[in-house]
């Protein structure tokens, strides 16, 4: 299983080299530029010589041809007119970021076929290197189809794949395969009260919290191997609080693993975790308005049919469920009796939306209805939302919520629970002297106001950021005043070069640091490592614990 | 799909030639005015005011044109002339032809023919000892569409060099030079059209002289 994990991995950063490819343009001076040009059906193709002698057209000294999805630079490039085909000998395509190279190539009609091939997502050398025998590029799908292709990481062949076949839209979707593999930025798994670290290869695991964490989660698994197109499946086989016991906490030895898919609106997904406190299962199968579920630590298994319908801007969702589940579903325990039964219900909304250039109002009003089948009586909730939104130079959104219910529900499914907040937030992008973000929000029923404000002021190595954060519960209880200071560099352009993200934070209320975390960048060649850690101090809310969190990243150049 | 440079191109270097040769053989001709003649007995220079037609009915041509101005043995000039022979026929603004240097300088110069549609250039010259013609501003023909700037033909090695920026379109296809000093040298051999931008030396020097005189 390792090996495979790897190996996917590995080609998920090939393949995301190469969607960079599709993005980016040619770095030096482009084909149309070069003294001679001829454009073609097949493309258009330069050089700074031409001879002619009325069958071939041989362009040389840096020819060069483009075409639908190529770039490509050869010593020579011949243009077999009878034929209507070009000839390629020696080519290569570089772009910021990646290189490929070819013994030979032709291109005909609408493919591009070229042998032995070196393809690289690396700036220089050649750490991690992809070769083929034959690939095929499909000039009007954008489809490439590699034969016989090997996977190097620094020269050790860890993947061989006789045919692998990828598609445009894998390759250069916006955050397509970059996305799927971690490689865009993105947060980490960090909850949200920590200082997020962006970037990290995400579905590896690698740190160190109550013991190593080590594994992968949700990594995309082609269903049929070699070929993306054919859709993925998301793979977690997570070992966390690896050598917790040599610190005596025996719990935290756990093993998680798990499966999922989303294909044609169907989704389906299965977690299993293993540890001294026994096993875990967790699984949910969706197909169009069938959902089963189960998950073992909330004693839950259900069945059921929600359906989606709308008329105008009224949508109705008149659901029937077969259930159990542990009586207290926020906070649940084995110990716990459970409730059965079964419900019927609806949920109906009606949106109502008023834009005028950049102002936004919105007003929707809800209600959830439900019958049981015994002594329950009938459940209803209903309340409403007003929003009003300014999105222009800056934005500002001011919005009010209540709901409420006549008498609690039999169970969590169709809870609404009462809420009575306001909350205002104000983002200003970032211009010359700074970003700012400001969010507050008061909720009437837990007495709590929340707010945190945030300004990014850029400088030259990057953005220092100040951030407050505060929570005053009722009776004017600070329960939260803390200050954080960190900086965020620039992104790393130049190899072998290194960066520090630093983290403070100060608790106002207990009069001390609230936590700490530093993030280490180094870039080579090809990858930007990442090795991060972070402390908790002093708990900020009942999430947090106190403790260390290591974390380490992989992140293409 | 179609050629980068079809046949049609070895029919405008026959063209170009074809001009070349017709100068050459215009001696003997007769004289049809439109009104009168003015015969400067002075000079010897005889002028058609309202125009006429010079015909050498032996080699089968013809000069049409509303003002002419002709001395035998030395000079031909005629304006919004139109010269036909066979099927290829030459427009010209103005047309200088000096018997004794066999050179004829042309303005607002169209040649045309069936085989190809046209070729057309602001200012000419046709050097006609040297089998050189020089063609210099706006060069244009029409299918294939070539656009230049500056172009010598030599007639006897049917070889044409094209200096500075270019295009060629034929169909889909477009072959461009974009530099100033970009050079492409034409050469129509054998039903063939052969085509350089690496123009050697020998042939460069033979050629590129020409351009600077006109």
């Amino acid at each position: 299983m390792y090996g495979l994990v790897t190996k996917t991995l590995l080609l998920g950063l090939i393949l995301a080299g190469w969607a960079h490819a599709q993005e980016s343009p040619l770095e030096t001076e482009s084909c149309a530029e070069r003294p001679v040009v001829l454009e073609t059906p097949q493309g258009l193709i330069g050089g700074g010589i031409l001879d002619y002698d009325g069958d071939t057209a041989v362009f040389s000294e840096g020819a060069c041809l483009e075409t639908t999805g190529l770039s490509l630079r050869a010593p020579e490039i011949r243009y077999l007119q009878a034929e209507g085909a070009l000839e390629l000998k020696n080519l290569e395509a570089q772009t910021a970021r990646y290189r490929f190279r070819a013994r030979e190539g032709v291109v005909k009609g609408k493919t591009f076929e070229a042998r032995g091939i070196w393809l690289t997502p690396c700036r220089c050398g050649e750490d991690l290197l992809t070769v083929s025998e034959t690939a095929r590029f499909n000039l009007e799908t954008g489809d490439l189809l590699l034969d016989e292709a090997t996977v190097e990481l620094f020269h050790l062949p860890v993947l061989r794949s006789e045919e692998l076949l990828l598609d445009r839209q894998t390759l250069s979707t916006p955050g397509g395969l970059a996305s799927i593999f971690g490689l865009s930025q993105k947060g980490s798994a960090a909850s949200d009260s920590m200082v997020k670290i962006s970037g990290l290869l995400s579905p590896l695991r690698i740190g160190y919290e109550r013991g190593l964490v080590l594994g992968v989660e949700e990594l995309p698994v082609p269903i049929v191997p070699g070929d993306l197109r054919q859709g993925t499946f998301g793979l977690t086989l997570i070992a966390s609080g690896l050598g917790g016991r040599f610190f005596g906490d025996l719990q935290a030895e756990k093993i998680t693993f798990g499966v999922g898919m989303i294909r044609e609106g169907k989704s389906g997904s299965f977690r299993m975790a293993a540890g001294q406190d026994g096993l875990h299962f967790r699984s949910r199968v969706e197909d169009g308005p069938l959902f089963f579920s189960n998950d073992t630590d909330k004693q839950l298994a259900e069945a059921g049919v929600r359906l989606g319908l709308a008329w105008g801007r009224l949508s109705l969702n008149p659901f029937v469920r077969l259930a159990q589940e542990d009586v207290n579903m926020d906070n649940p325990s084995p110990n716990h009796p459970v409730v059965t039964g079964m419900t019927l219900g609806a949920e109906a909304r009606y949106p109502l939306i008023h834009q005028d250039g950049a102002f936004r109002f919105r007003l929707e009003p809800w209600a959830v209805g439900a019958v049981y089948d015994r002594e329950s009586p009938p459940y209803l909730a209903f309340g409403g939302l007003v929003e009003g939104r300014y999105d222009g130079e800056f934005s500002l959104r001011l919005s009010y919520k209540q709901g409420w219910e006549v008498r609690p529900s039999r169970f969590a499914y169709e809870r609404r629970q009462p809420t009575q907040s306001v909350s205002v937030g104000l983002m200003v992008p970032k211009s010359r002297w700074g970003s700012l973000n400001l969010q507050a929000s008061y909720d009437f029923y837990d007495v709590q106001t929340k707010a945190s404000l945030r300004y990014g002021f850029p400088i030259e190595a990057g953005e220092l950021w100040l951030e407050g954060r505060s929570r005053i519960e009722a009776g004017l209880d600070w329960q939260q005043g803390e200050l954080l200071v960190g900086f965020i560099p620039n992104p790393l352009d130049c190899t072998y070069s290194f960066s520090l993200t630093p983290t403070l934070g100060y608790d106002f209320v207990r009069q001390g640091f609230s936590r700490a975390g530093l993030e280490v960048r180094y870039a080579d060649c090809c990858f930007i490592w990442k090795v991060g850690y972070q402390t908790v101090f002093i708990p900020q809310n009942k999430d947090e614990k106190v403790g260390g969190r290591f974390s380490f990243g992989l992140e293409l150049r | 799909m179609k050629g980068v440079f079809p046949p049609r191109m070895v029919g405008l270097c026959l063209a170009l030639t074809a001009a070349l040769l017709l100068g050459a053989r215009f001696a003997g001709f007769s004289v049809e005015a439109n009104g009168d003649q003015q015969v400067d007995l002075a000079t010897g220079v005889t002028t058609l005011p309202r125009g006429g037609t010079l015909t050498d009915n032996r080699n089968g041509l013809r000069l049409v044109a509303p003002y002419i101005q002709y001395k035998d043995g030395e000079f031909i000039r005629a304006r919004q002339a139109q010269f036909n022979t066979g099927d290829t026929r030459f427009n010209a603004l103005e047309l200088d032809y000096q018997l004794k240097g066999e050179t004829v300088r042309l303005k607002g110069l169209t040649v045309s023919s069936p085989d190809f549609s046209s070729i057309s250039a602001q200012d000419g010259l046709a050097l006609l000892g040297e089998n050189r013609l020089v063609l210099s501003g706006d060069i244009r023909s029409q299918a294939p569409q070539l656009k230049a700037g500056k172009m010598v033909v030599d007639t006897q090695s049917r070889q044409a060099l094209v200096i500075g920026a270019y295009t060629f379109q034929d169909g889909a296809n477009r072959l461009s030079g974009n530099r100033a000093d970009s050079l492409l040298l034409l050469s129509f051999q054998s039903g063939k059209t052969q085509v350089t931008t690496r123009v050697a030396a020998e042939v460069l020097a033979r050629l590129r002289p020409f351009a600077d005189k006109l």
